[in-house]
């Protein structure tokens, strides 16, 4: 918990954000885990192709209509060379 | 045409029950003719927030069981001569009914009565299975709480994988000085967590806890409550009735002066 002068979160946010990342994997009936495992899966199939910004990688499921949807941000040529230095 | 209503929550102490007698107070007010079946077996709690208690002769189990007929366990309300209360049992065995006897139940229950609703016991067991056999709607009664909220995700599912899909929400025990100061979810931060209608909300109001001391639900206090809970029966009757503002708007005194 953080201290004046910094605001504390609200905890019906934080409530909220809980919330919605459980039930999410209970609506799945998949686990969190099982979840970072598909993400894994995911990222590594594609980098098999192109290259890909594995840390901004959003895998989630969507509500209506029942969706599996990921956003898997691409490494172009130019940030690939600044990214392996 | 009548309807069979069960109103459910998965998580127990959210308000079922108090959901149920004022629901069902309230539609007879409003000239339908109603029957409350409580399917709790072995935790029977209807019959005392009715104030009832005290006229239990039959109940559920030795209807199914044919010990009795339905007429002989039917109790009518204190006030309201179109309200009618099936008590459950205090049996230990939860399995003395089935789904097929629910259903059963329900059928002769609609050749007499407008509204049938069904308080469900807490959990996903066997109670909860039989309440919700013959039922034609669903209401999902919850707290803007964690536990409430995800258990009740849950029913949602279930029913849906039961084919019961008109399910509609009632969140009880909203406090608008909470929500104000953003510890407390909002109706619409359950709503979208949970995607289904909203039927009503209820306020945490002191006023429920004394009317079912009292045994008397909808006693006419004018209560903010009492008002939510008016508007939820007539949308069930299928009226227009826009959702009010929590908080009504306070004139500048009221608000130097409030109590807390």
């Amino acid at each position: 918990m953080r201290t004046f002068p910094f605001k504390k979160r609200n905890s019906g946010n934080v409530a909220k954000d809980r919330l919605k990342l459980l039930l999410l994997s209970e609506r799945m009936e998949c686990s969190p885990q099982m979840m970072r495992m598909l993400k894994n899966d995911v990222v590594h199939t594609i980098s098999k192709y192109v290259a890909v910004d594995e840390d901004h990688v959003i895998l989630q499921i969507t509500q209506v209509p029942p969706a599996l949807s990921a956003t898997i941000p691409i490494l172009l040529q130019k940030e690939r060379m600044e990214f392996l230095g | 045409m009548s309807e069979v209503i069960v109103i459910t929550s998965g998580k127990g102490g959210v308000g079922k029950t108090t959901t149920v007698a004022n629901i069902g107070t309230g539609l007879a007010m409003l000239d339908q003719k109603v029957v409350l079946v409580d399917t709790d077996i072995g935790l029977r709690n209807l019959d005392v927030v009715m104030g009832l208690e005290n006229r239990i002769v039959y109940n559920l189990v030795d209807v199914t069981g044919g010990n009795c007929r339905l007429k002989q366990a039917l109790i009518k309300d204190k006030r309201l001569p179109n309200l009618f209360l099936l008590p459950s049992a205090q049996t230990k065995d939860k399995t003395a009914v089935t789904p097929e006897q629910m259903i059963k139940l329900c059928e002769e229950l609609r050749e007499e009565f407008d509204y049938i609703l069904l308080d469900c016991p807490a959990g996903i067991e066997q109670g909860f299975k039989n309440a919700i056999a013959g039922a034609d709607r669903a209401l999902v009664v919850t707290t803007p709480e964690v536990s409430a909220i995800r258990d009740a995700d849950r029913i949602i599912g279930l029913l849906e994988a039961n084919d019961l899909r008109d399910i509609a929400l009632i969140i009880n025990r909203l406090r608008p000085d909470m929500i104000r100061r953003g510890d407390m979810m909002s109706v619409e931060d359950v709503v979208d967590i949970l995607a289904v209608e909203l039927l009503g909300t209820i306020l945490d109001d002191e006023q429920i806890v004394i009317a079912t001391n009292q045994g008397a639900p909808l006693s006419g206090d004018h209560s903010m409550a009492e008002e939510a809970y008016r508007n939820i029966c007539r949308r069930i009757l299928g009226e227009e009735i826009p959702f009010l503002p929590l908080e009504p708007k306070k004139g500048l005194l009221q608000r130097l002066f409030k109590k807390h």
